[in-house]
């Protein structure tokens, strides 16, 4: 993941020079994964909407700081996932407080095996597994996006592993 | 695994990606136009510092507003500004104003006339102005006419807030502490919706008996009223919403939070999400069209586009202190904006050329005779004649 095509640092000039076509090969090329990966974290998808959209905002509006020789991907997984991180923390402690007298409206219907065990991991372990498995960066980076140290992010994913065979098996 | 994970299909991700896409070339576009005021500030400052003079002569409220030129220079060109009136005289445009001050609740008239209903709070108008909709001392709704006049009460043991009547004025929502309730527009039935937050007013979808709220744990929620059944609801983040408002024809919910806002369509899908510098106050919608206005501090009173939420070079007004009202004319031509710094009432034309109407003295003209005045609050401006 750490490497730089040149294409990206001209995109990243040209965007900076306040080329539209290159923000928009940019955000072709980085939003999805960053929606995805927020959408794995956080289960919901107007909060993954919130998180990537406002990722890439916080990278406009640093554009022209932004150090075009690191690589952008990174630098905005990071921001998307570590909100996506929060989200879902906040999410999980804050009360659910159901109507007693209005039926919810139906769930979406869905049909994934995967989702479902995803779903039963913490915001944490769901986190590692997405940079890991669907975003591809190797442990170090990982450690290095979030923060912590390189034994809790192995740690973290061999138990979200074996969840995930667990439930999926 | 990684085929996998990106196999699992996400509901409305082409729509998403669309809706970001339109907001992240908005705020690149934003970005480029900062030199804008540069090229124009030698203009601007000269036709700003003209009407500065002439307003800060006459009296000191004038002088409050032609301060607040200094932060709309370079931002909007505002002219027309003259000194403020000493009082209200008369409205800009056609209809009647709801106020509430310490002392009760207010109908000002178009001639500027000024009617104490009564010591009622958080009232709300029905949809032709026929009647109004209050809380008295906290446990009772009642429902009045614009003269003051009675026309039936419903008391609780629970705290009561924030009424609202439904587009026809066949329902009234209201909050009973935590409970979002309905009552017809008769006062003869009363029904339970759910759990809501007790702090911010629900919001009929016009047209229909459907409300919005803010549940209990900050989600927006759509329920419909006779039924009693939830619609959809959409969480939010950052910090739950603090008022919801409907376009007037319907196809737009907009959800304000401290330091954001987010629209959504009738079905609760999100059309726009925009961060917002500042911390917003207040907000209402134009009585046609999808734009609203919005109060940010500091700074001043935006005017939004609930489709594209585009709103940063569109600043209708800014000044010094705080703003705590906004209110459209039924006419759409103005916006009141309540400003208690300055103890003022601005009526800004929103369309065509920049134009305000000052009037200042305001608490005073609510709170007679009282020692430290307090400045009144903008319940609604309703309807056009």
């Amino acid at each position: 993941m750490a490497g730089l095509g040149r294409s990206e640092r001209a995109r990243i000039r040209g965007a900076q020079a306040g080329s539209v076509s290159d923000l928009e090969a940019l955000f072709r090329e980085h939003w999805p994964r960053a929606y995805r990966a927020a959408y794995l974290v956080v289960h919901d998808a107007a909060a993954a909407e919130d998180i990537a959209q406002e990722s890439f905002l916080a990278a406009v509006r640093a554009l022209d700081r932004f150090d075009r020789h690191r690589p952008f991907g990174p630098w905005l997984h990071r921001i998307a996932v570590n909100r996506a991180i929060d989200w879902a923390r906040a999410r999980a402690v804050r009360a659910e407080t159901e109507e007693q007298d209005l039926p919810a409206p139906d769930p979406p219907e869905r049909d994934d095996t995967l989702m479902p065990a995803i779903a039963s991991l913490d915001p944490d372990h769901r986190a590692v597994i997405v940079l890991r498995y669907l975003l591809e960066y190797t442990p170090v980076e990982i450690a290095e996006l979030l923060d912590l140290p390189r034994g809790t992010v192995n740690s973290r994913l061999r138990r979200g592993l074996d969840k995930l065979k667990g439930r999926i098996e | 695994m990684k085929r996998e994970l990106q196999r699992i299909e996400i509901p409305g991700e082409h729509d998403a990606r669309q809706r970001t896409w339109r907001v992240v070339q908005a705020a690149f576009a934003e970005r480029e136009r900062v030199t804008w005021p540069r090229r124009h500030a030698r203009s601007l400052v000269l036709a700003a510092a003209g009407a500065a003079i002439v307003a800060a002569a006459v009296t000191p409220p004038g002088r409050s507003v032609v301060n607040s030129l200094r932060d709309a220079v370079g931002r909007e060109k505002v002219v027309g500004v003259r000194p403020a009136h000493r009082e209200l005289v008369r409205l800009p445009a056609s209809g009647r104003l709801l106020l509430e001050s310490p002392g009760g609740s207010w109908v000002v008239g178009e001639s500027g006339s000024r009617r104490r209903l009564g010591p009622y709070r958080m009232a709300s108008w029905s949809p032709r102005g026929l009647y109004v909709a209050a809380i008295l001392r906290g446990f009772e709704l009642v429902a009045l006419d614009p003269k003051g006049d009675v026309r039936w009460t419903r008391g609780r043991k629970q705290r009561l807030a924030f009424p609202r009547w439904s587009y026809e004025g066949y329902r009234i929502a209201y909050l009973s502490e935590s409970t979002l309730r309905v009552v017809t527009g008769d006062g003869e039935q009363d029904w339970g919706l759910g759990s809501a937050d007790p702090g911010v007013a629900p919001a009929w979808r016009p047209g229909t008996h459907d409300v919005a709220y803010v549940g209990t744990d900050g989600d927006v929620r759509v329920a419909d009223a006779d039924a009693r059944r939830l619609l959809w609801r959409a969480a939010v983040r950052f910090g739950a919403p603090r008022q919801l408002l409907w376009s007037a024809d319907g196809s737009r919910l907009v959800a304000i939070g401290p330091q954001w806002v987010k629209s959504f369509d009738p079905r609760g899908r999100t059309l726009g999400y925009a961060p917002i510098k500042g911390y917003a106050s207040a907000a209402t919608f134009a009585p046609r069209g999808h734009r609203f206005a919005l109060i940010v501090r500091p700074g001043g009173v935006l005017v939004v586009g609930a489709d594209t939420m585009r709103f940063h070079n569109r600043l209708l007004f800014a000044g010094a202190g705080r703003f705590n009202g906004v209110a459209w004319s039924p006419d759409g031509q103005w916006i009141l904006v309540s400003w208690p710094s300055a103890d003022q009432f601005l009526f800004v034309r929103s369309t065509g050329s920049r134009h305000i109407v000052a009037v200042a003295n305001v608490a005073e003209q609510f709170n007679p005779g009282a020692r430290a005045p307090a400045f009144p609050r903008v319940d609604g401006w309703c309807c056009a004649s």
